[in-house]
């Protein structure tokens, strides 16, 4: 550890800085966070040269990526993924067969020789998992239907990158386009996807539940465990020539199965999205805009081809599956990028110069171009589903109009009552015999067994997106019977910021100014109430003195509860 | 990808051996560090020591940071003297005791002093993970040992860095010390000023906050590197500057999964690079760790029951500050860098610190903390007014709801005992002229010396059921009526069973809680019907 030079750290902290600063900034234009990074990695890059790549951050960079898809796999189960499979495959295979050859036209026609003109095709032709997968993240919609087949047709396209880089590294050893070559890579890969599916299967069955049920009460355990899982079949995914997306994304389906994986997936998340944002910035970085200037003309020709033409045909498959209007057009939009992989492509090509610098700015400009239109088309599909409806562009598909069946939870008016110690058991059994809808909430997955009538989830409360799916802003009340003053104080406080009363257990006197000056509603006081039991008990069996009548005054125990009644008022009770 | 793999392969046997053997994960963490060293050497395979030095970086920045998010002024309200005078105390005892040491085993004076000063701080990482793990954060012995810590950091920061810069004059050394003030004060302007005004005005979803979060860690990292000042210096400073609530509550979530990864991986690589010192290092390591228990254990104690704790908590404090700081290990690199320690006394502190952060979780377990009450003198002065009580209340264990309690029987004009094994309750009980017991109130002998089995009421407010047992076991047959507390179900029939009135707490509460929500919270049409 001596004579360090803090290089990553230095390079790190460009990063995160730069990321943060043009976010804010993109913020102000409701710019997309995703390529807010680009351009903060092209600023710090191909600008002002503050950062090179070097092998940690490459690491880092993968380590996002493999995240990502991680948790892209976690959301999914098997059920889900046979739905989306077929639709998957064809939409894959389809726009793959007509963007490349639609690709080609258009190339020849702008005066690209042949081998140039196949090389854009290709590199147009594949959509990036990673944008597409953190956008729908972002929008929450990942578990939608059509999250789900664009998320299947990412992976399927996948598959087929694979098989075009195996071409190209047969290309690059000499050995051109020999049948042999060509078979044994073809081999290679679906033998290796076939392998890696079965043992993935394999372990989903008979080798992860038991192990994981035991690691479940610690969530430290698990967290390291899936993480250790995640890294282990992306690494058997590369043995086996495979890519480390398709590894992450089945050893994310392997954890699926299991009933902890919402919680997992919220705990990994913000180490997927610092890890994400660097490989983003990283990305911008690496891009080569040296001769974007004189290919201007044929960088938009072609960025307007994926952005339109894209989606176009992906429209015309998927609405011929009878998926409905709604469906199809949010599955197209979600293809109107270029892939990273396309980078990676026309940097082998070039490097083994089959391609010109020329051709290599321009696949960088479409990237750049297509990413940052296609996130805001993404972002704001909604708004574009309805302009085209009202331009009648979606006519000619002949989609079906009725939607989709398709179930959404949502709650309304419940009670959230977090922390399954005896305290919040015994209030989920009172409001639940009371005939209230109440979700109860703890990290403990053995903690939620046994209560009948309630809703459950597995979750830590200290987590924006766990707050979000309990649907804290609907709910009529929040309880916390939590031991842990932090965890309770930031609970009343989301909740007086959404306007939610809340109860919060004040388990020790220092507690309670700082809930009141938070506006708790009510504070759950064991402490006092068991002393109102003793002296109940100590009354009833005779063991102090007289028992009150109405005229006498009863001896207090000299405490006061303080409430807002339910007009926000404050009041107390005095025991 | 493979050498990250490795790594989580060695953090997940550690994780896994901690769960199912109980013990704590940091040491396991380390030792399977040692594991992947020791295999790569007998596989004749190199060590990825880049990214293992990297991880090491990268790892202690997030985790100090993380640390010092949790250490804000505000728990330390109404607690500021005891603070100070606990932590300068400590310091000042250790940091003498290791000087002195030291010299006596024959080290020359720089040399002391860096042990010295190594040996004086307690570790903010170990600590605050503790203390979370047993959600043990709000109780006095809590906040009175997070208060300890930020004083510490704040010595051994500025100690560090005027070691660092001792080399090249006074003048430097205090101009450096000087720019590490300004650096913490412009910490404290923005955990006073700025950070709670943007929770305020601008709403940041979670992705945003945590990249604002991290770039305040690269931004005070990479101002301490301008500086000139050891980068965990910024690290702490910055964590410090988001420790105002929300702030440090609405980051804490995305902190504790980078902290989870990095900590995991950051003790592997510490312990993939540990190298055992020699046979005489190995002696006078166990010679200081002797040194900092003993002195900690006792003078702390002393110390904070001296400025008002309980004795239980002031054992609890100094127990759990019986360990030497991550800044320790920094302290020590740093005079390797500038030449002014060898190598052998960087792996021996190394040692130090890892084997009493090993040791912290088994030394602060309650029977460690109970066994140790059972050394402090007993207070007898009490007993006195015992003799000739009878139809009287007995309060086994005074805690929260003694006074409360007291004042009622006082009321109801109903003579009281409190028994309790805190030498410092029965201190101030003595002071008040209540009659008391100091000792095991589980134990027959002392509940005879309060006259149980003659009162009319014993209310029993132990924190375990077994110990509730065996006070009802002792008290059958007489005709007090025992009260016990009980959380559980299974507690309410036990106690039912052996012919006690179980208090069920957990039950009152949600009785209660239930009444109001049926007056406040049903709809008025409910109500009607």
């Amino acid at each position: 550890m001596q004579g360090s030079d803090y290089t990553l750290l230095l390079d790190l902290g460009f990063i995160v800085i730069g990321a943060a600063a043009f976010a804010f900034l993109g913020k102000l234009v409701r710019m997309p966070s995703i390529v807010a990074y680009i351009f903060a990695g092209i600023f710090l890059g191909p600008v002002l040269g503050l950062v090179e790549i070097g092998h940690s951050l490459e690491l880092i960079a993968e380590v996002g990526i493999a995240l990502l898809l991680f948790l892209v796999g976690l959301e999914l189960s098997f059920a889900k993924i046979r739905d989306v499979g077929r639709v998957a495959v064809a939409a894959g295979v389809g726009q793959v067969v007509f963007t490349a050859a639609g690709g080609i036209v258009i190339c020849l026609l702008l005066g690209f020789d042949l081998i140039a003109s196949v090389f854009l095709a290709v590199a147009l032709t594949f959509s990036s998992t990673v944008v597409v997968v953190k956008l729908l993240d972002q929008k929450g919609h990942l578990n939608r239907l059509y999250g789900r087949m664009a998320v299947g047709i990412f992976l399927v396209q996948d598959l087929i990158v694979i098989l075009v880089l195996t071409l190209l590294a047969g290309l690059g050893h000499g050995d051109g386009l020999a049948f042999g070559t060509v078979a044994l890579g073809l081999g290679k890969a679906f033998g290796g996807m076939a392998l890696l599916l079965g043992i993935v299967l394999l372990a989903s069955k008979y080798l992860l539940p038991r192990p994981f049920a035991w690691a479940a009460r610690s969530p430290d355990t698990i967290f390291i465990w899936a993480l250790f899982w995640c890294f282990l079949v992306a690494g058997l995914a590369g043995i086996l020539d495979l890519s480390l997306e398709i590894g992450a994304f089945l050893a994310g389906i392997a954890l699926a199965q299991l009933p902890y994986n919402d919680d997992l997936r919220r705990r990994l998340h913000p180490l997927m999205s610092f890890f994400i944002a660097v490989f983003f910035v990283t990305l911008g970085v690496q891009m080569d805009l040296s001769a974007a200037r004189e290919n201007a003309l044929p960088a938009a020709v072609l960025s307007l081809f994926v952005i339109i033409g894209n989606p176009l045909i992906f429209m015309f498959i998927i609405s011929r599956m009878n998926y409905s209007e709604w469906n199809s057009f949010q599955t197209s939009i979600t293809v109107a990028q270029i892939s990273e992989f396309s980078f990676i492509f026309a940097a082998l090509g070039f490097s083994s110069g089959m391609i010109t610098q020329d051709v290599l700015s321009i696949v960088a400009v479409v990237g750049i171009v297509t990413i940052t239109v296609s996130a805001y088309m993404i972002l704001y599909s909604d708004l574009l589903y309805r302009v085209c409806r009202r331009l009648r562009i979606l006519r000619p598909f002949r989609a079906k109009q009725t939607p989709d069946d398709e179930r959404i939870t949502s709650r309304l008016g419940h009670v959230i009552v977090v922390g399954m110690n005896q305290l919040g058991v015994e209030i989920v059994q009172g409001l639940v015999r009371r005939g209230e809808l109440v979700l109860a909430v703890d990290t403990d997955p053995a903690k939620l067994l046994g209560l009948d009538g309630a809703e459950v989830l597995i979750g830590n409360v200290e987590y924006e997106s766990v707050v979000e799916e309990i649907g804290m802003r609907e709910a009529k009340l929040v309880v916390s019977a939590l031991q842990i003053e932090d965890t309770n104080h930031l609970l009343a406080y989301r909740c007086r910021k959404l306007g939610v009363p809340c109860s919060i257990h004040a388990f020790d006197v220092s507690v309670v100014d700082d809930l009141m000056d938070l506006e708790t509603s009510y504070l759950l006081m064991p402490n006092v109430d068991g002393l109102v039991e003793q002296r109940d008990i100590l009354e009833k069996e005779g063991l102090v003195g007289e028992r009150p009548t109405s005229n006498m005054e009863r001896p207090t125990l000299n405490i006061e509860r303080p409430t807002l009644n339910r007009d926000g008022e404050e009041g107390g009770d005095r025991v | 990808m493979t050498g990250l793999a490795i790594l989580l392969l060695a953090a997940a046997v550690a994780f896994g051996l901690s769960k199912w053997i109980r013990l704590p994960v940091i040491p396991l963490l380390m030792l399977s560090g040692v594991g992947v060293r020791m295999l790569a050497e007998a596989g004749g395979v190199a060590l990825p020591r880049e990214l293992l030095r990297e991880m090491v970086e990268l790892g202690l920045a997030v985790l100090v940071f993380a640390a010092g998010a949790e250490l804000s002024p505000r728990r330390m309200r109404g607690r500021t003297k005891p603070i100070v005078i606990v932590a300068v105390s400590q310091f000042l005892l250790l940091g003498l005791a290791g000087i002195v040491t030291a010299t006596v085993l024959g080290y020359n004076l720089m040399t002391a002093f860096y042990l010295g000063c190594a040996l004086s701080a307690s570790s903010t990482l170990v600590v605050v993970r503790h203390l979370q793990t047993r959600r043990q954060m709000f109780e006095p012995y809590g906040r009175l040992v997070l208060g300890v810590l930020l004083l510490q950091d704040l010595f051994i920061i500025l100690i560090m860095v005027a070691l660092l810069k001792s080399p090249e004059g006074a003048l430097i050394s205090a101009f450096a010390v000087i720019k590490a003030v300004g650096l913490g004060v412009l910490a404290l302007g923005l955990h006073k000023w700025f950070v709670p005004w943007l929770t305020r005005r601008v709403k940041l979803d979670d992705e945003e906050l945590m990249l604002g979060a991290l770039s305040m860690l690269f931004a005070f990292s990479g101002m301490a590197y301008l500086l000139e000042l050891p980068f965990l210096v910024g690290a702490l400073f910055a964590g410090f500057a988001l420790s105002a609530f929300p702030m440090n509550g609405l980051v804490r979530g995305m902190l504790g999964s980078l902290s989870g990864f990095f900590l995991a991986l950051f003790f592997i690589s510490v312990g993939a690079f540990l190298v055992l010192p020699g046979p005489q290092m190995l002696v006078h390591s166990l010679i200081f760790i002797l040194v900092l228990l003993l002195v900690t254990v006792v003078f702390v104690s002393v110390v904070a029951e001296a400025v008002g704790y309980s004795t239980r908590a002031a054992i609890e404090t100094a127990v759990l500050l019986s360990q030497t700081s991550e800044f320790s290990l920094l302290l020590a690199l740093t005079g390797v860098a500038s030449g002014q320690i060898s190598p052998e006394l960087f792996s021996m502190i190394a040692l130090i610190t890892v084997s009493t952060m090993t040791l912290t979780p088994f030394i602060s377990r309650d029977r460690v903390a109970w066994s140790l009450m059972r050394l402090h003198p007993r207070y007898r002065t009490g007993e006195q007014a015992c003799e000739t009580l009878s139809d009287h209340a007995v309060l086994l264990g005074y805690g929260r709801a003694g006074a409360r309690l007291a004042q009622y029987f006082k009321a109801q004009k109903i003579p009281i005992v409190v028994v309790d094994d805190d030498a410092a309750v029965i201190r101030k009980l003595i002071q008040k002229g209540i009659p008391c017991v100091q000792g095991d109130g589980s134990d027959p002998l002392t509940i005879d010396r309060a006259h149980g089995r003659e009162a009319r009421v014993v209310i029993c407010s132990m924190r375990r059921i077994r110990d509730a047992e065996a006070v009802l076991k002792h008290m059958r047959g007489s005709r007090a009526k025992v009260l016990v507390r009980t959380f559980e179900p299974e507690e309410v029939a036990l106690v039912e069973q052996a012919g006690g009135y179980p208090v069920r707490t957990a039950h009152a509460s949600a009785r209660t809680f239930l009444d109001w929500f049926e007056e406040n919270m049903s709809e008025p049409d409910e109500e009607s019907a």
